[in-house]
């Protein structure tokens, strides 16, 4: 496992997994095409993570366009976006603490963008008067579930201060 | 009478280090391109060059202005994952070891003459000039303490992973700017590493390593790293899941009962 930290965040990567935090919305500073593809590209400060069990893309949105149309059959994306801070006193931000995935939760209509034979799933939550939404895709929904457990793994080590 | 016999002899010796000092020069020329493998005898069939091992026992190597020479103590070893900063802000970590494709590190600096050519070419689709079209090309500039970040946000190539790292050029020894070193994913092994004036010659020089240690890269990848369609996406994860010994009905594919399910007996 390699740690990788910043603003806050940290996630741990298992071998062979690429990982990046950045500044939100800086899909569409660098590259139109990924920003167009995103149906919401983030605003603001908040920070962006992304880690893939495969080489991610420079150019790709917020919520992993231009990343996920590279996606193997055996390939996991976890993507967690910052949102505005006055969102963790929202309804939807409601929940406390950063959510685990099981295959159940998974749907091919849960993805951003539908892609065949791919399926995902998205929670928001909050941790530390932060909000934040999990957006998690595996390459294959007919074999999720060994995929599921691997994001479950990805996600419940990630950390957030404030 | 004297005088002219006098200004003869020495025209003639004057022509005569002219004429030793051709053949020197032709000698030296035909040795280069003899150890570049390039025979001029008529019929005769090209030599095969030098190795690089081979020519540094006997003559030290020469590289252009800005070129930095090779390194004689670098064993080609482990590869190590990348671990930085982002030009824009943000951390990253690149793997390059225990991946399906090999990866060409550009180790590049914002201030060296010879890196702007690099900076350019590596703007426009570098991937064409490489021999495996599943290379990965990702761009590494020593970390903030080194580099201005918003200088490197100027040059990064918008299609690459630029990284800002000084412990990456810690880890491959890195000896100056510009320098590539290219990885074997699977085996997670340096294959080949140097310099160059231009990419294609840099590219050039690392598909000779790759080569010369017998990792040449298939002509085509089994993961390009390019879009899919829908049905090609099917088609493929159908290809894996048969080749993994998955086939239609499996048990695997299927989830374990939901635990709020635990008591319900359906197949």
């Amino acid at each position: 496992m390699r740690s990788l930290a910043d603003s806050g965040i940290s996630v741990d990567l298992p071998p062979g997994w690429d990982g990046q935090i950045r500044v939100a919305g800086q899909g569409s500073a660098t590259t139109a095409r990924a920003a167009s593809a995103d149906a919401e590209e983030l605003t603001g400060e908040g920070r962006v993570l992304h880690a893939a069990s495969f080489a991610l893309p420079p150019e790709r949105g917020d919520y992993g366009s231009g990343a996920v149309e590279l996606m193997g059959g055996s390939d996991v994306l976890v993507c967690l976006l910052e949102h505005e801070r006055e969102a963790a006193s929202t309804a939807l931000f409601a929940r406390e603490g950063i959510p685990r995935v099981e295959p159940a939760m998974f749907s091919p209509q849960s993805m951003q963008r539908s892609i065949a034979g791919m399926a995902g799933t998205q929670h928001f939550f909050q941790v530390a008067g932060r909000a934040f939404c999990l957006y998690v895709v595996v390459g294959s929904w007919r074999t999720r579930v060994p995929l599921v457990r691997v994001a479950d793994r990805v996600a419940a080590s990630i950390r957030i201060t404030a | 009478m004297a005088a002219v016999v006098v200004a003869l002899a020495l025209a003639l010796a004057l022509l005569g280090v002219l004429v030793v000092g051709l053949l020197r020069s032709h000698a030296e020329i035909l040795k280069a391109l003899h150890d570049l493998g390039v025979n001029l005898e008529d019929g005769a069939d090209a030599a095969p060059p030098r190795r690089a091992s081979a020519r540094s026992r006997h003559a030290p190597a020469r590289t252009a202005p800005g070129v930095p020479r090779p390194r004689s103590d670098g064993p080609l070893g482990d590869a190590t994952d990348l671990t930085g900063t982002l030009p824009r802000g943000g951390a990253a970590h690149v793997a390059v070891a225990g991946v399906d494709h090999p990866t060409l590190l550009a180790f590049l600096s914002t201030g060296c003459g010879t890196c702007g050519t690099f900076w350019a070419e590596l703007a426009e689709d570098p991937v064409r000039h490489l021999p495996d079209p599943s290379t990965r090309v990702v761009v590494i500039t020593n970390g903030p303490d080194a580099e201005s970040p918003a200088a490197v946000a100027d040059l990064a190539p918008a299609g690459l992973v630029t990284l800002m790292s000084s412990e990456a050029w810690d880890d491959y020894g890195v000896p100056v700017s510009p320098y590539f070193i290219l990885v074997d994913g699977p085996s997670g092994r340096v294959v080949g590493e140097g310099a160059g004036t231009s990419l294609e010659q840099v590219v050039d020089l690392l598909g000779k390593a790759m080569a010369d240690v017998g990792t040449a890269a298939p002509a085509t990848s089994a993961r390009p790293l390019t879009r899919m369609g829908g049905q090609d996406r099917a088609d493929r994860v159908d290809r894996e899941l048969l080749a993994a010994g998955i086939e239609p009905g499996d048990p695997s594919l299927y989830p374990a009962p939901h635990a709020s399910h635990a008591g319900d007996d359906r197949p």
